[in-house]
């Protein structure tokens, strides 16, 4: 072969080696770099019915009697943002992560879009949404939580929300320095939430003034527990802290070996909390002590559940645990072969969990018996 | 692959992820600075390679003359003109693969860095999740660290640049880095190959920033600064520097003279080997022959062709002119 011919070879294969990596680039970008949201909301059930975020950007109602599907209201979609391809969310659905909030006639859930839409029981549409136009600037991710009349929640912007739960309009609005993930709860009228900038508030519940403010070393995503007066919470610096819900104060404080993103539970004294390293600590609640530490083999971003006295966990392995309340010890009741990483919900001895392909699975939980709800 | 992949995490991806966290604690936990010190950093530590690269590019841009005049030369004895430019490049030490073999090396650290970059700006709850098994739980404190500071003066390095200015910055350093590498060249074919380059990666990397997370735009702007200092280091301006017409035009008189001069000569040689004429002086001493002919042995030549005369062995330097 002549030496020109090898040359102009040579650059073509250059120019194409580039136009390949660069194809590539683009390739890897959007598979593996900003990840289109999907979302993993979990069910609120109330009175035999159960409602539940979809993927298809629904909010679902399903009887748990039988597990038929009652109706689905979808939540709108998000536009396309400007731009091209990889950074543009779904054109299509709303990615809904946290778990719907229930009050006494309206079923409330938050969108990824930044909209929060109220639904009547029997109705497909929302009865209304907030903001009545456009959306909040931020994204949803935590859950909603109803008390006192209100829907309580915080966006990625950084702000608490207070709507009134009836009508939707603002009552109030509290602003952090960092992104909020974590769902409100309420004890009282007192409202505790954790942010990005590392700190758990403990806010009014009426007038939305802050009480206390706790500053950890690592951003909070997890939802505070209130139990006994004291509030539980994880923290991203892997520590699970006991605090003084009246000031603030610490207790005790625990570490794990990672991330503490998953809920934790108290039952008979104890409070479980699951880390992203795959390990279930059981300690004290009122010293900390650690009673039992299980290693699970795989992270576990779910929130746990109380199912009578045991807890249930899933791991994001889509393995389904039983961790008995006089052992400890953990029992293995299925597996899904599906990921986990929505919260899970239980009533009536039965656990609900949506797993990441967007099935609902139904598991007994003591037998470990398995059944599926259509939500599509 | 999923061997491949977790080899790939092991040895590549999660050391980059884990050193981009540690190191934003030594820059007031900005993302943005993090980003353009270890670009820095990494050519730093690629530099030899990248100087090889450059090198070499630079010995293949001023041999193109030469090479491109060979080709002409022995168009119709293609085995000559590989010999003749194989000796060329020996003789100026140059590997014709030398400019990709040490791109190619930088490649995967690149793409590492890229997304090393992606994975740690985790916009959506689910890359948040995932940044978690990449942590080395040997280093607590890179558990604390993130979320690192997306807000880096006026972008949010999550998000594309709304501005379009970190774009365009990356569409203009590119061009200036792509304009060094070129050198003027009277042949067309060259010309336009040159032009294509110069304007496509730039257009293409411009569109490539208008997609994707301004953290990676704002290492791609690092990243091809570092390359122009590079370059100027090594090879100086390259096409960037403006000549004045009149010198271009007497440099390209100069090379097309020489040119011709070789044209001549290597004509004389391909047509006939009959007489050497030296087009130096002749040298005091020399006998030339009884025939009367000045003449030089060039060595290699050819005295066995019909019309050849007889010479005297020896000498050196001689172009062939023909008898007559």
């Amino acid at each position: 072969m002549g030496i020109r011919r090898s040359r102009k070879l040579l650059v073509r294969g250059a120019l194409l080696l580039v136009v390949l990596i660069l194809l590539g680039l683009v390739v890897v970008g959007c598979v593996e770099g900003t990840t289109v949201p999907k979302g993993w909301s979990g069910g609120t059930i109330v009175d035999g019915t159960l409602f539940i975020g979809s993927m298809e950007g629904k909010l679902v109602t399903i009887s748990t009697v039988d597990g038929s599907r009652l109706r689905a209201g979808a939540l709108g979609y998000t536009a396309p943002a400007a731009g091209f391809g990889c950074s543009a969310p779904a054109p299509k659905t709303v990615a809904i992560y946290g778990s719907p909030a229930v009050s006494d006639d309206l079923v409330y859930v938050g969108g990824y879009n930044g909209i929060v839409s109220a639904f009547a029981f029997d109705r497909d549409e929302p009865r209304w949404v907030y903001p009545r136009q456009g959306s909040i600037s931020g994204n949803i991710v935590g859950g909603l939580t109803v008390a006192q009349g209100k829907v309580y929640f915080g966006s990625s912007e950084g702000k608490v929300y207070a709507l009134d739960a009836a009508e939707g309009y603002k009552q109030w609005e509290f602003e952090t320095t960092g992104k909020i993930w974590s769902t409100p709860a309420v004890d009282g009228n007192t409202l505790f939430i954790g942010s990005f900038d590392k700190k758990l508030y403990a806010i009014d519940a009426s007038t939305g003034k802050e009480k206390w403010h706790f500053a950890t070393e690592g951003a909070i995503v997890s939802a505070p527990v209130i139990y006994n007066n004291t509030v539980y919470v994880g923290s991203f610096d892997r520590y699970l802290y006991a605090l003084d819900a009246n000031d603030g104060s610490l207790k005790w404080k625990f570490q794990a070996e990672n991330w503490l993103w998953a809920k934790p539970v108290v039952s008979n004294g104890a409070v479980y909390a699951a880390s992203l390293g795959g390990k279930v600590y059981a300690l004290n609640a009122e010293s900390g002590d650690k009673l039992v530490e299980v290693d699970l083999g795989s992270p576990v971003s779910s929130n746990p559940v109380l199912a009578g006295n045991s807890v249930i966990l899933a791991t994001e392995d889509g393995v389904v645990y039983n961790l008995a309340p006089d052992s400890n010890q953990p029992r293995r009741l299925v597996s899904l072969a599906e990921k986990v990483y929505a919260p899970l919900s239980a009533s009536q001895g039965m656990v609900y969990i949506h797993s990441a392909l967007d099935k609902l699975y139904v598991v007994d939980a003591q037998s470990g018996a398995k059944r599926e709800f259509n939500i599509k | 692959m999923e061997v491949i992949g977790q080899m790939w995490d092991l040895i590549i991806l999660d050391p980059m992820i884990n050193v981009l966290i540690m190191l934003s604690t030594y820059l007031a936990s900005s993302f943005g600075l993090t980003i353009i010190v270890l670009t820095v950093a990494i050519r730093g530590v690629m530099y030899p390679l990248t100087q090889k690269q450059l090198q070499a590019s630079k010995k293949m841009q001023d041999l193109q003359a030469e090479v491109a005049e060979v080709r002409k030369k022995y168009a119709k004895d293609r085995q000559k003109a590989a010999r003749e430019q194989m000796r060329l490049y020996k003789e100026s030490g140059m590997n014709p693969a030398g400019c990709l073999l040490p791109m190619l090396i930088q490649f995967p650290v690149w793409i590492a860095l890229y997304q090393s970059i992606i994975k740690v700006l985790a916009v959506v709850p689910e890359d948040f999740l995932n940044l978690s098994q990449h942590l080395y739980s040997a280093w607590p404190s890179v558990f604390s660290l993130v979320p690192l500071e997306s807000n880096f003066l006026w972008l949010d390095l999550a998000m594309p640049d709304k501005f379009m200015i970190l774009p365009i910055m990356v569409g203009a350093s590119m061009w200036v880095q792509q304009k060094m590498m070129t050198s003027p060249t009277a042949d067309p074919k060259q010309q336009a190959q040159s032009q294509m380059m110069l304007w496509m990666m730039p257009m293409m990397f411009v569109f490539l920033s208008l997609s994707f997370p301004s953290g990676l735009a704002l290492y791609w702007v690092a990243s091809n600064i570092i390359s122009v200092v590079m370059q100027y280091f090594v090879t100086g301006w390259g096409g960037l520097k403006v000549v004045p017409a009149g010198k271009q035009a007497a440099s390209d008189r100069k090379t097309k003279g020489h040119s011709s001069r070789q044209k001549t000569s290597l004509e004389a040689s391909d047509i006939s080997a009959d007489i050497v004429v030296s087009d130096t002086a002749p040298k005091e001493g020399v006998d030339y022959g009884e025939s009367g002919d000045k003449s030089q042995d060039r060595g290699g030549s050819d005295t066995t062709r019909p019309g050849a005369t007889g010479r005297k062995p020896g000498g050196s330097g001689g172009q062939r002119r023909k008898r007559g």
